[in-house]
């Protein structure tokens, strides 16, 4: 905040560091009442670097909330990593696996994250939420198999 | 892309899943794209402008809190 915006919280609102930290915040509280609903992945200096809040339906596993650490948002930051929200996504699609929900994921994204789902391969629902199918679930993870395949993972 | 019996896969099981095999440049122009539009993953409600703010200040607080408590 200080180095961004000039140390004026008034300026964050309603940005997307903003949305991040709203969204950090509420993740943070439902971690701390009831850590079992927490996931999160770490680089690999042990850093954590994005979470989620889940919890299982009877056809699928839903995402409560999810977010990437804050220093992703900003530019040129020491410990900032690429792909740690894909990376938290796919460990929940081969959860959603793992539980028998063949990867069918349920998400509330905000507005502005919906493009970042829309290209995972989750559709909009008339409900105002966003669901991967178990084949779309398949193919995401297979993308990301092809992509490590072919060296484009230092994760 | 042209479907053929030889651009097609399956799962484990047999099921066909999808249409093609992506080729390298494809493979990484689709992760490009995830890792430009990632910073903007985040989901959950963000509640109304008033409980965002209130949400950001115990939150930035908590980090000013610690961040003073490490340094003493």
């Amino acid at each position: 905040v200080a180095e961004f915006f000039d140390n004026d919280v008034e300026r964050v609102y309603g940005t997307r560091f903003g949305d991040n930290l709203a969204i950090i915040a509420s993740l943070a509280e439902n971690a701390l009442t009831a850590p079992e609903t927490f996931r999160g992945v770490r680089d690999k200096e042990g850093r954590l670097q994005a979470g989620a809040i889940v919890h299982q339906e009877s056809d699928c596993l839903e995402v409560d909330y999810l977010a990437t650490a804050p220093w992703n948002i900003l530019l040129h930051q020491p410990e900032s990593l690429k792909g740690a929200g894909t990376s938290l996504m796919e460990a929940l699609v081969k959860e959603s696996i793992d539980l028998g929900k063949g990867g069918r994921l349920k998400v509330y994204a905000i507005p502005r994250a919906k493009q970042f789902y829309i290209n995972i391969g989750l559709t909009e629902t008339d409900g105002g939420e966003m669901e991967l199918t178990p084949e779309a679930a398949l193919g995401f993870l297979e993308e990301q198999r092809q992509f490590r395949e072919r060296g484009g993972d230092s994760r | 892309v042209e479907v053929t019996q030889d651009n097609f896969w399956f799962d484990m099981s047999g099921r066909k899943l999808m249409t093609k095999q992506l080729t390298d440049s494809e493979i990484l122009e689709k992760q490009e794209r995830l890792d430009s539009l990632e910073q903007d993953c985040s989901t959950g409600s963000l509640g109304t402008p008033e409980e965002q703010k209130q949400k950001i200040d115990a939150l930035l607080a908590r980090a000013r809190a610690r961040k003073t408590k490490l340094s003493q």
